[in-house]
C-alpha cells in the first residue's frame, strides 16, 4: 500500500471525528442542530475505516496508480502560488496584468506577447467585469 | 432574446460566473419590460449560461456550473485526446435536443401536472437527493468506497455555518468567514481547476497531448453532433431522467446529469471505459441537464414552487414583471406559460448555434502551450471567485480546495461526487428535518420514498451481479 493511499483517508477521518467532538464537548450544539452533522460525520467515518481496512488488498493497484502519477513540480507550484501577492499587492485588475506579464516572460515568450496578453487582461477586468457585468473587483492594492 | 443571448454566453465561459449571476445581473434591466421580452430576455440568457457552462467543462476540465461537472468525466479526457470538436459537437446537439425535448413536456404537462408534482413532499426529495449522490458516487469510479467517502464529505462540508433549523453557527471555529459555511465557487475552482493549472504548469504542453494533431475544423464538431443520434437510447433515457428529476420541486436539478451518466455508464456493454473519453458520457449529462431546465420550470410555473436556485430568482423575476407564478398563473396566462416553454427551447437550440460558431477558436484553446494558458486559466478562476461574493478569502479557499483536489485526483477519490455532495447537503438536512418533523421515523416507508431506494439499489447493485455470482460456491 502506498503512504498517501493510507494518510488520506486517515486525515479525512482525523477530520470528521474532530470536527464533532468540537461540537459535542466544545460548542455544546443542542441536539436539533448536531444530530444531521453527528449522523453525516459518522457515515464518513466509518467509510474512512472501511477504506484504511480494505487499502491493504488494493495494494498492487494502489502502487500502479502512484508510479503513473508524476510527482508534483516545484517550480509550476511556485508560479501557482504566485498570483497571490501579486492580487494582495496591486489589486485584481493590475496585479492579474502584471502577473501575466510576468509569469509569460518567465516562461521564455516574447515582450510582445507578454505584454499583449497583459493588456487584453486590463481590459477584460476593467472594461467588460468592472464596467460592463458590474463586477466589484478591487482595482486599489488590498493591503490599502 | 439577441441581447440576452450573448450575454449569456460570455458569462457562461467564465469560470466561476453561474447562470445565477447572469439572472441576478439581468433582472433588474427587466423593469418596465412587456412581461413576454422580459421572460424571453432572461429566459435565452439562461439557456445561453448552461452552454458556456459545459464547453468550459470539456475544452479546460472546469466545469461552468455544478451539472457540468458531470461533463468533464469524459469530455475532458476527449479534449487531452484531441477530439474537443467531437465532444462539443455531441454536447451542442444533445443540449439542444435536450432542451427541446425539456421544453415540449413542460409544455404537454402543464395543464395537467399539479397533483403528479404535489405527490413528491420532503421525504422523496431527501430520498432522491441521497439517491443521487450514491449513484455518482459508486456507478462513475472504480473505487466505489472512495466514491462515496468523496460524496459523504461533499455533505459534511456543506453542514459548516448557520444551521437552517436553529440558525446556530456550525464548527465555525472563529472565523467569519466560516459562519456562513463553505462556498461553491472557492470548491468547484479549487477542486476542478487548480489540479489542472497545476498539470499544465508543470507539462508546458498543451491540453490536446502530443500526437493528436489533427486539423481543427467544424468537420469535428459535427461528427459529434452526428454521435447523438447514433445513441438515440442514451439521448432519450437521459432526457427523460432530466425532465423528470427538473419537475420535483426542491428535488436538486444538479443531480440529473450525474444520475443520467451513471444510468449510462451502468447499462453501456463496456463501463469500465467510461472515463476515459467515451462520447455517450458527454451526451448523457448534457441532453439531462437542459431537459431539466423545462422540467424545473414547471413547478415554478403550476406551483410558485422554485426547482432549484435558479428557478427561485426567475420567480423573483417574475413577480417584478407584475406576474404571480402559482395554480392561478396557469388558468390566468397560459399563453404566457406556453410562451416560456417556447422561449427556453429556442434559446437553447439558438444558444447551441452560437457555441457552434465558436467552437473552432474554443478548439485552438486545448493547442495552447500549456505554459502560457496555466497562468490565464488561473487569473481567470481567481477573477471568477472573487467576483461571486466580493471576498478576498474565497480565492484563498481556491488553494485550500485545489490541495484538497491534487489529493483526490492523486488517489482516485470522485472529485464530482464531493461537489454534487456539497451541493445537496444542506437540502438534504433540511428535507430530513421536515421529514422527521412531519411523518416521524418512517418517512422512509412512504411507497414513493421505498420505490426510490428500491430502484437505486436495483441500479447500483445490477452492475455487480456478476461479482456475486463469481463468488458462490460451485
Amino acid at each position: 500500500m502506498t503512504r498517501g493511499a493510507f494518510i488520506f483517508p486517515a486525515l479525512i477521518l482525523a477530520f470528521s471525528v474532530s470536527m464533532l467532538a468540537l461540537g459535542y464537548f466544545y460548542y455544546h450544539y443542542s441536539w436539533v442542530s448536531f444530530a444531521f452533522p453527528l449522523a453525516t460525520g459518522l457515515v464518513l467515518s466509518a467509510l474512512c475505516a472501511f477504506e484504511l481496512t480494505s487499502a491493504a488488498r488494493h495494494s498492487d493497484a494502489d502502487a500502479k496508480r502512484a508510479q503513473e502519477m508524476p510527482s508534483l513540480s516545484l517550480v509550476s507550484l511556485a508560479w501557482l502560488f504566485a498570483l497571490a501577492p501579486f492580487l494582495w499587492a496591486f489589486g485584481f485588475v493590475f496585479g492579474s496584468a502584471l502577473y501575466l506579464l510576468v509569469s509569460l516572460r518567465g516562461n521564455a515568450f516574447s515582450w510582445r506577447a507578454s505584454i499583449v496578453t497583459a493588456l487584453v487582461s486590463l481590459l477584460v477586468s476593467w472594461a467588460l467585469l468592472i464596467k460592463i457585468l458590474g463586477v466589484q473587483l478591487p482595482i486599489k492594492p488590498l493591503w490599502m | 432574446m439577441l441581447l440576452g443571448l450573448p450575454l449569456g454566453v460570455v458569462v457562461g465561459l467564465l469560470p466561476g460566473l453561474s447562470g445565477l449571476t447572469a439572472l441576478a445581473f439581468l433582472i433588474p434591466f427587466t423593469f418596465g419590460m412587456n412581461p413576454l421580452v422580459g421572460i424571453a430576455f432572461l429566459l435565452s440568457s439562461y439557456a445561453a449560461v448552461s452552454q458556456g457552462g459545459s464547453m468550459t467543462a470539456i475544452v479546460l476540465g472546469v466545469p461552468g456550473e455544478v451539472p457540468n461537472a458531470a461533463t468533464v468525466i469524459d469530455g475532458y479526457p476527449m479534449a487531452k485526446a484531441g477530439r474537443a470538436g467531437e465532444a462539443i459537437g455531441a454536447a451542442l446537439m444533445a443540449s439542444a435536443l435536450g432542451g427541446l425535448f425539456g421544453c415540449i413536456v413542460l409544455a404537454a404537462l402543464l395543464p395537467i401536472i399539479q397533483p403528479v408534482v404535489l405527490s413528491f413532499a420532503s421525504p422523496e426529495s431527501f430520498v432522491l437527493a441521497v439517491a443521487g449522490i450514491c449513484f455518482i458516487a459508486v456507478l462513475s469510479s472504480g473505487a466505489p468506497l472512495r466514491g462515496l467517502i468523496a460524496g459523504a464529505l461533499g455533505v459534511f462540508l456543506s453542514l459548516f455555518g448557520y444551521s437552517p433549523t436553529e440558525g446556530v453557527p456550525r464548527f465555525w471555529m472563529g472565523f467569519d468567514y466560516l459562519l456562513d459555511g463553505f462556498r461553491l465557487v472557492p470548491i468547484a475552482m479549487g477542486l476542478f481547476a487548480i489540479p489542472e493549472i497545476l498539470d499544465l504548469m508543470r507539462t508546458g504542453a498543451s491540453i490536446a497531448q502530443s500526437g493528436t494533431s489533427d486539423k481543427i475544423s467544424l468537420r469535428q464538431v459535427l461528427h459529434g453532433a452526428a454521435a447523438v443520434f447514433r445513441y438515440p437510447g442514451v439521448f432519450f433515457r437521459s432526457s427523460v431522467i432530466g425532465t423528470v428529476i427538473g419537475m420535483m420541486p426542491g428535488a436538486g436539478g444538479a443531480t440529473a446529469p450525474f444520475v443520467a451518466y451513471a444510468a449510462t455508464k451502468q447499462t453501456s456493454p463496456d463501463p469500465d471505459s467510461f472515463g476515459s473519453g467515451r462520447i455517450e458520457g458527454v451526451i448523457a449529462p448534457e441532453a439531462s441537464s437542459n431537459a431539466k431546465e423545462g422540467g424545473a420550470l414547471v413547478p415554478t410555473l403550476a406551483l410558485g414552487i422554485p426547482g432549484s436556485a435558479a428557478m427561485a430568482l426567475l420567480l423573483g423575476a417574475f413577480i417584478v414583471l407584475g406576474l404571480q407564478p402559482g395554480p392561478d398563473f396557469l388558468v390566468k396566462h397560459l399563453d404566457l406559460s406556453l410562451a416560456a416553454a417556447m422561449v427556453l427551447a429556442f434559446g437553447n437550440v439558438a444558444s447551441s448555434v452560437l457555441m457552434f460558431v465558436l467552437s473552432k477558436p474554443l478548439m485552438y484553446v486545448t493547442r495552447i502551450p500549456g505554459r502560457a494558458l496555466a497562468p490565464v486559466l488561473l487569473v481567470l478562476v481567481m477573477v471568477g471567485a472573487y467576483s461571486t461574493e466580493n471576498d478576498p478569502a474565497d480565492v484563498l479557499f481556491v488553494f485550500v480546495f485545489g490541495a484538497l483536489g491534487v489529493a483526490m485526483e492523486r488517489f482516485g477519490y470522485n472529485r464530482p461526487a464531493l461537489l454534487l455532495g456539497f451541493v445537496l447537503g444542506e437540502m438534504i438536512e433540511r428535507y430530513y428535518q421536515v421529514s422527521t418533523n412531519a411523518y416521524g421515523a418512517g418517512f422512509l416507508l412512504r411507497p414513493i420514498s421505498l420505490t426510490i431506494i428500491a430502484l437505486t439499489l436495483f441500479a447500483i447493485l445490477w452492475p455487480q451481479r456478476s461479482r456475486f455470482l463469481r463468488r458462490r460456491p460451485a
